[in-house]
């Protein structure tokens, strides 16, 4: 498929569906930027929240090493913290100051357990040591802390997933918690080494807030995105009303143009047809016009007396004439009217051919006139023959009519001479006559157009006749001066076209 | 020499314009050809003429025919065709008569059966010239197939 028949089927499509179309990219392409958006917002949401689950964690961790590093901490036995019933082995769980002070050793967890209870609003997450192995069997792992603790054992060391706990969203991060010295101060009797996975430490960070505000920012994307949406949309469908609108001025336009030229083409034809037909009409009464005169000479020859009669003999004269002149125009208006169109087969026919026929044909006013024709070897013409013999034809009619040479003592020459062109064959008809003046050049080839008054056997149609038949073929035709300074018609025929 | 074919020659003009026909019979008379002329105007009077209907009953059968081609009711190729397509008919030799020497007329009727064709006189001589050829040519040289 070419450029031309691409841009043709692209006009093809109809405003509307390049609208629709253009409406569904438009449509696409943002729905694909609020996916984007969403999915994108959704990352960094996800993104904030393990970090702060990350910062919780370590929180954790960091403030349990602490106390391990101390293997517990001493604090003072109140209500609510009372000795820990999992340390009873140790022989130092509880102390007095030397002020008689009762005062106890919380471990790690005890110290952790007691933090989320009391300030776990402030902690920001709820933290809680867990084990497969369980000294407090409050710290007994749930079902996801069970299954992570099961991947630690093959493994892993940190595990973070947002998960529902109650019904309620929460990023939740374990990580294995190693046996270290500290540790085994208590966990020691349960058998672990340093280094050994022990338990996890969990913490949790409800989801809802982050989530509550990844579906605001998204929310908040919406009312732009579905404006600019809509804008484009609008753009579109005022874009589909001016093409519509432009295509149908240019179709009336056209349809408007198709209708006059068809109108044109109408009003030529029946002019033709007219002139063709009145033409025929005019063959009949003007041949007979010219053989009823022939005849009435011959039936006066039996009568030399009344032949004899000046106005007999004028009269018959003006007859015979204006029946001569009579005969040749309707000859040429026929030749002009069938000028535009071939007569036979269009090819390359040899123009010598043609030619030596009409040579032949005007031997008899060659030797009256005492003219001579001079060619050379000439090219071929794209041209059907009929009109290639018109054309030469009324071409050397006019010289013989209208290229005597002024001085009598010159012969009178016509030369025709022809080269081939750039995809042409270009000829030239010249005599040696007395020329035509510059500015009467291209007025000759007006129909009835005549330089010298009452010409006794041209009738003022030959060159037109000629410039139909070069210009119905694209050619061109025109009048040079001669190198004898005589007149020198010009004319191409192309080989296409 | 044509005072040895005496007897008198029928010839059967279809034309529709009496000029012309006047014209035929003046060149016939100028060749001096000995002969009958008979003109009918179109080509449905000619049909009647040679099955001899009507007014037509005692005509003499045409040694020749001469047609022209542009006429009313039925012109001259269409009588061309019916006169070749009938057996009894068809051996008439048909001379057309044409005005114009447009190259397509000419084509058909020979295509037709025509037996020649004269282009009508555009100069007197010519045709005067040419009617003796047709009379030299087809009274005197080929004689015809005799009437039945």
């Amino acid at each position: 498929m070419n450029d031309m028949q691409k841009r043709k089927k692209l006009a093809d499509i109809s405003p509307y569906r390049m609208g629709t179309i253009a409406a569904l990219v438009w449509s696409a392409a943002m729905g694909g930027f609020m996916a984007w958006y969403a999915v994108d917002t959704q990352d960094h949401t996800e993104q904030l929240a393990r970090n702060e689950v990350r910062i919780v964690f370590n929180k954790d961790l960091s403030f349990r090493r602490w106390v391990t590093s101390h293997g517990g901490v001493y604090v003072p036995v109140t209500d609510k913290t009372y000795p820990n019933p999992g340390l009873s082995h140790l022989p130092e769980r509880d102390i007095e100051t030397p002020s008689g002070k009762k005062l106890t050793l919380m471990n790690p967890a005890y110290v952790m357990r007691q933090v989320m209870t009391d300030y776990s609003e402030l902690y920001g997450g709820k933290g809680k040591l867990t084990s497969l192995k369980l000294i407090n069997p409050d710290n007994a792992p749930d079902d996801w802390e069970r299954a992570a603790l099961l991947r630690f054992e093959q493994g892993e060391r940190e595990i973070a997933e947002f998960v529902e706990i109650d019904g309620q969203p929460y990023l939740r991060q374990i990580g294995a918690l190693m046996a270290e010295k500290g540790c085994l101060k208590c966990h020691g009797r349960q058998g672990y080494k340093e280094g050994d996975v022990r338990g996890g430490i969990a913490v949790a960070i409800p989801m809802q807030p982050h989530l509550d505000r990844m579906y605001g920012d998204i929310r908040k994307m919406l009312l732009p995105a579905g404006a600019i949406w809509l804008f484009g949309l609008v753009l579109i469908a005022m874009l589909v009303r001016q093409v519509r609108q432009r295509i149908e001025v240019q179709q009336s336009g056209e349809a408007a143009l198709r209708k006059s030229s068809a109108e044109v083409a109408r009003a030529n034809a029946d002019l033709t047809r007219f002139a063709d037909v009145s033409a025929h009409h005019l063959i009949g009464p003007v041949r007979r016009l010219g053989s009823y005169t022939q005849l009435l000479r011959k039936e006066l020859a039996a009568h030399p007396a009344v032949l004899a009669e000046p106005d007999v003999r004028e009269t018959l004269g003006y007859l015979e004439s204006d029946a001569g002149k009579l005969g040749i125009l309707v000859r040429d208006i026929q030749l002009y009217l069938s000028a535009g169109v071939p007569r036979g087969e269009l090819r390359q026919e040899s123009v010598d051919a043609v030619l030596s026929a009409l040579e032949q044909r005007l031997a008899p006013r060659l030797l009256e006139q005492d003219a001579a024709i001079e060619r050379e070897p000439l090219p071929s013409a794209m041209l059907d023959k009929p009109r290639l013999d018109d054309l030469f034809s009324v071409l050397l009619d006019n010289a013989l009519i209208h290229a005597r040479p002024l001085d009598p003592a010159q012969p009178f020459r016509i030369r025709i001479s022809g080269e081939r062109g750039d995809g042409l064959s270009r000829y030239r008809v010249s005599d040696n006559g007395p020329g035509i003046r510059a500015e009467y050049r291209e007025r000759v080839f007006e129909i009835f157009e005549r330089l010298t008054a009452g010409g006794e056997s041209g009738s003022g149609i030959g060159l037109s006749i000629a410039r139909r038949i070069v210009e119905s073929r694209h050619g061109r035709i025109w009048i040079e001066q001669a190198e004898q300074g005589g007149t020198a018609v010009v004319f191409e025929l192309p080989d296409a076209g | 020499m044509l005072a040895e074919n005496s007897q008198p020659f029928d010839i059967l003009l279809v034309e529709d314009e009496p000029a012309d026909a006047h014209l035929v019979r003046s060149a016939l008379k100028e060749n001096k050809v000995l002969c009958n002329m008979n003109v009918v105007q179109d080509g449905v009077e000619a049909l009647a003429y040679l099955r001899r209907e009507g007014q037509y009953h005692d005509v003499p059968f045409p040694d020749l025919i001469l047609l022209d081609l542009n006429m009313p009711r039925m012109n001259g190729r269409e009588f061309l065709a019916v006169v070749k397509a009938d057996e009894e008919l068809k051996t008439i030799p048909v001379v057309v008569l044409t005005t114009s020497d447009v190259e397509r007329d000419v084509v058909a009727s020979y295509k037709l059966g025509a037996a020649g064709y004269i282009t009508k006189p555009v100069d007197m001589d010519q045709f005067i010239d040419a009617i003796r050829q047709l009379d030299n040519y087809w009274f005197v040289l080929a004689r015809l197939p005799k009437k039945i």
